[in-house]
C-alpha cells in the first residue's frame, strides 16, 4: 500500500526518513510560531492600544431656530348671539336652516302667540279703563267740590260778619245800661260759634284741592300702570317671533316644529364666522413666554396637512384654576385670532404653536448635550481627542434644540449624552459611523 | 456474503495480523506529525486509534490552563457585576467566585471530551451518507489528536491572559474579531468573526484530514461537509448570541 509505504518503517526513528524530513518539519513549524506569534503580538498591539472613551458627538451649526408653546384650544365665534326664548310655548315654525345665512332683524323661530295677543288686549281694555276713570275726575267731580267749599266759606264769613255787628251794639247798650250782662254774654258765645264756624269752612276750602289733587294722581297712576302693563304684553307678543339681532351665519338651530320650549331655553345661535378666534388655556409658566402679538400656527386633525396663521390677541389678565383628577390647576386663558382665509369651523378642535421666538441664524446643539444644573449649564466639546467642559449661556429652545449665545462657536464639536464619569481632560474616540448631525432635522 | 462494518473490520485487522506488524508511531512522533505531518500521521492513527494519552493530556491541561487563569476569570466576572450595578454580600460574593472557578475547571474538563464525541458522531453520520467505512473508535481518535491545535490554543490564551488586565479578558483573541474594536465584544460581527479563530480552522482541517484517512476518502469532501455544519454553528450561535445580549 502507498500509504504504508510512506510510513516510516518499524523500529525506525520518528525523526528520520522519508516521513520526517528536516527541512520541511523546520519550514512548517516554523511558520506555526510565526502565526502564534503574530496572534501574541496582535493581541498584545490591540490590549496596549490606547482607546479613548468611545462617544457620540454633533457639530454646532447655524440654523434657524422656533422657540414655541404648544397647546391645545376650540375654534369659537367672538361675534356670536345666543337667541334666548323668553316666553314658553310651542313652536309654530322654524323659518331658516343650520348654517345659513342671515341678516339683522331676520325671522328665525315663531312661537304660537294666542295668548300673548289676548294680553294685549286685555291690557289695552285695563288702560282704556283707567284712562276714562281719570278723565271723569279731571272734568266733574274737582270743580264743583271746591265751589261748595267757597260758598260754605262765604256764608260762614257772612254770619260772622253779622255777629260782630250786633255784638258791638250790644256792647255799647250795656255800657249804657241798656241790656243786660246776660244778653251780652250770650252773643259772645254766638260770635264764637261763628268765629268756629267760618274757621271750619276756610279749612275745608283749603284740605279740597289737595283730595282731589291727591285722587287725581292715583288715577294717572293707574293709567300709567295700564300703560306699562300694555307695553309689556305687547312686547311678549313681540317675542313670540324670534329675530336675529346681527348679520351672520346660523350657527346652531336646537328646536323644531311643534317642539315646546322652557323660558329661557336657547333657540338659536347666529355668529359671524368670517372671524374666528382660538381659545386656549396656558399654565402658568407657558404663560409667561406669551405676549399679545406673537404669531401662532395653528393646526387641526380636521384638516390635515394645513397649517393656518393666528395671532395673540389676548392674555387673561388674571388666571382661573380648574378641577383636575388630581386635584386643580391654575392656568391662564389666552384668545388667538385666527388670520386669513381658512377651513376651521366654530367647535373644531386644534392645536396650537406659539412662536414666542425665533431666530433664522442661531448657533444650535440638541438638548441631549446640556448637562444642567441649578447654577449653570455645561457641555462637553472635543478637541484633538480630548474632552473639554464649557459653559454655556442658553437662548431659544424648540423640541429638540438649543440656540447657545455664548461658549461655543459653528464646528465645535460637542458630545451627545455625555457619560457621568466624564472628567476634564478624558481621551475620547468619535465614533464616526455613529457622528449625528441633528441640526439638519430643523433645516 | 453480506459483511457488516464490524466484519469488515475485524478482518481487516485479521488481515493486518496476517501481515508483519510495523510498530506505529511512538505518542511523540504523533503529537509531532499531526502538527508538521499530518496527512501521514492520520493515516497511521486511523491504523491504531489509540487515544487515551493525548485525551487526558488535553483534558489535563484544560483544566490546568482554566485553574491558572481563574483568578483572571473571577476578577473579570466581578467587575461585570459591578458595572451591571449588581451588589452581593462579601459570602455571596465569595460564593460567585468560587463557583466561577469551578464552573471554569469543570467546563475545561468535561467540553472537550463531549465535543470530540460529536464531532465523532457527526463524522459516522456522515459515513453512513458517503459510503465511508470507519468505526467510531478510529473517528473519536482522530476527533481527540485533531485537536491538538487547541492545546496550542489553550497554551496561547493562557499567556495572553496572564499578561493583560481583568477587565480586558474577553479582548484576547486569536480570530478575526482582532481585526475589529476592543470595546466590541456582543455585536453579531464580533461573534461571528470570534468563531474564524486560527486554531479551530486548523482543527477543523486536521478533523478532515483524519477522517479522510479513516474513509480512504479524500479530505476535500469531508472538509466541505465539517466546514458546511460549523458555519451553521456559527451562524445560529453569533445570531442567538446577539439575540439574548440585546443587540437585535
Amino acid at each position: 500500500m502507498q500509504q504504508s509505504e510512506n510510513l516510516p518503517k518499524a523500529g525506525s526513528p520518528p525523526f528520520k526518513g522519508q516521513f520526517f524530513s528536516w527541512p520541511k518539519h523546520l519550514l512548517i513549524i516554523g511558520g506555526i510560531i510565526l502565526a502564534i506569534a503574530i496572534l501574541i503580538g496582535l493581541n498584545i498591539y490591540r490590549i496596549n492600544q490606547k482607546e479613548g472613551v468611545p462617544v457620540k458627538v454633533v457639530e454646532v451649526k447655524e440654523a434657524p431656530i422656533k422657540a414655541t408653546v404648544y397647546t391645545s384650544g376650540k375654534v369659537t365665534v367672538p361675534q356670536r348671539e345666543e337667541i334666548i326664548s323668553i316666553n314658553g310655548g310651542l313652536i309654530r315654525k322654524v323659518a331658516v336652516k343650520r348654517g345659513e345665512i342671515v341678516s339683522a332683524g331676520q325671522v328665525l323661530v315663531e312661537l304660537e302667540d294666542e295668548e300673548q295677543a289676548l294680553a294685549v288686549r286685555q291690557a289695552e281694555a285695563n288702560l282704556a279703563l283707567a284712562q276714562a276713570n281719570l278723565n271723569r275726575t279731571l272734568e266733574d267731580t274737582a270743580p264743583n267740590e271746591i265751589a261748595r267749599a267757597e260758598d260754605t266759606v262765604r256764608q260762614a264769613q257772612a254770619n260772622l260778619e253779622n255777629i260782630q255787628q250786633r255784638l258791638e251794639r250790644t256792647q255799647s247798650l250795656f255800657e249804657q245800661g241798656i241790656v243786660s250782662r246776660q244778653e251780652l254774654e250770650a252773643l259772645e258765645l254766638e260770635e264764637k260759634l261763628k268765629q268756629s264756624q267760618y274757621d271750619t269752612a276756610v279749612r275745608m276750602l283749603e284740605t279740597t284741592p289737595k283730595g282731589v289733587l291727591a285722587n287725581r294722581k292715583a288715577l294717572e297712576a293707574q293709567v300709567a300702570q295700564a300703560e306699562a302693563a300694555l307695553t309689556l304684553a305687547q312686547k311678549r307678543w313681540e317675542q313670540t317671533v324670534l329675530r336675529a339681532s346681527r348679520d351672520g351665519q346660523v350657527l346652531q338651530l336646537e328646536v323644531e316644529p311643534s317642539e315646546y320650549v322652557v323660558p329661557g331655553k336657547i333657540v338659536a345661535v347666529v355668529g359671524q364666522t368670517e372671524q374666528l378666534e382660538v381659545k386656549a388655556d396656558l399654565s402658568e409658566m407657558e404663560a409667561a413666554q406669551v405676549q399679545v402679538g406673537q404669531e401662532v400656527e395653528i393646526t387641526t386633525e380636521a384638516v390635515s396637512k394645513t397649517r393656518y396663521m393666528g395671532e395673540v390677541i389676548e392674555v387673561a389678565p388674571q388666571a382661573i384654576t380648574r378641577p383636575t383628577s388630581q386635584g386643580e390647576q391654575t392656568l391662564v386663558p389666552v384668545v388667538i385670532a385666527v388670520k386669513g382665509e381658512n377651513a376651521l369651523r366654530p367647535g373644531y378642535n386644534v392645536d396650537l404653536s406659539i412662536i414666542t421666538g425665533q431666530a433664522e441664524a442661531a448657533l444650535v446643539i440638541p438638548f441631549e448635550t446640556l448637562i444642567e444644573t441649578d447654577e449653570k449649564t455645561e457641555v462637553w466639546v472635543v478637541q484633538d481627542g480630548v474632552a473639554h467642559y464649557r459653559e454655556v449661556t442658553t437662548g431659544l429652545t424648540d423640541d429638540l434644540q438649543v440656540q447657545i449665545l455664548n461658549g461655543l462657536q459653528v464646528g465645535d464639536s460637542v458630545i451627545i449624552n455625555p457619560a457621568d464619569d466624564l472628567t476634564e481632560g478624558t481621551e475620547v474616540k468619535i465614533n464616526g459611523l455613529e457622528r449625528e448631525e441633528k441640526g439638519k432635522n430643523h433645516d | 456474503m453480506n459483511l457488516t462494518e464490524q466484519d469488515r473490520v475485524e478482518k481487516r485487522d485479521e488481515g493486518d495480523t496476517q501481515e508483519p506488524l510495523r510498530p506505529g508511531l511512538s505518542f511523540g512522533a504523533r503529537m509531532w506529525g499531526v502538527l508538521t505531518a499530518p496527512r501521514m500521521t492520520f493515516q497511521d492513527i486511523a491504523q491504531r486509534p489509540t487515544f487515551w494519552g493525548v485525551l487526558l493530556l488535553q483534558v489535563l491541561a484544560g483544566g490546568v490552563f482554566a485553574w491558572i487563569i481563574s483568578p483572571k476569570l473571577q476578577e473579570f466576572t466581578r467587575l461585570t457585576l459591578e458595572q451591571s450595578g449588581q451588589v452581593m454580600p462579601p459570602d455571596l460574593m465569595q460564593m460567585t467566585m468560587t463557583m466561577v472557578m469551578v464552573q471554569g475547571i469543570l467546563a475545561a474538563l468535561i467540553i472537550p471530551p463531549l465535543l470530540w464525541l460529536l464531532q465523532a458522531g457527526l463524522l459516522k453520520l456522515y459515513a453512513q451518507f458517503a459510503l465511508g467505512e470507519g468505526t467510531f473508535r478510529q473517528l473519536f481518535a482522530v476527533a481527540v489528536w485533531s485537536s491538538i491545535p487547541s492545546l496550542l490554543s489553550g497554551i496561547v490564551h493562557t499567556i495572553l491572559i496572564q499578561m493583560t488586565e481583568a477587565k480586558d479578558f474577553l479582548t484576547v483573541q486569536t480570530s478575526l474579531a482582532l481585526f475589529l474594536p476592543a470595546s466590541d465584544t456582543i455585536s453579531f460581527l464580533y461573534l461571528f468573526l470570534s468563531q474564524f479563530d486560527f486554531f479551530i480552522i486548523w482543527g477543523l482541517v486536521l478533523l478532515a484530514l483524519g477522517a479522510g484517512a479513516v474513509f480512504r476518502q479524500r479530505a476535500t469532501r469531508i472538509g466541505v461537509y465539517l466546514f458546511t455544519l460549523w458555519l451553521i454553528y456559527v451562524v445560529t450561535a453569533a445570531g442567538l448570541g446577539t439575540y439574548f445580549s440585546g443587540k437585535i
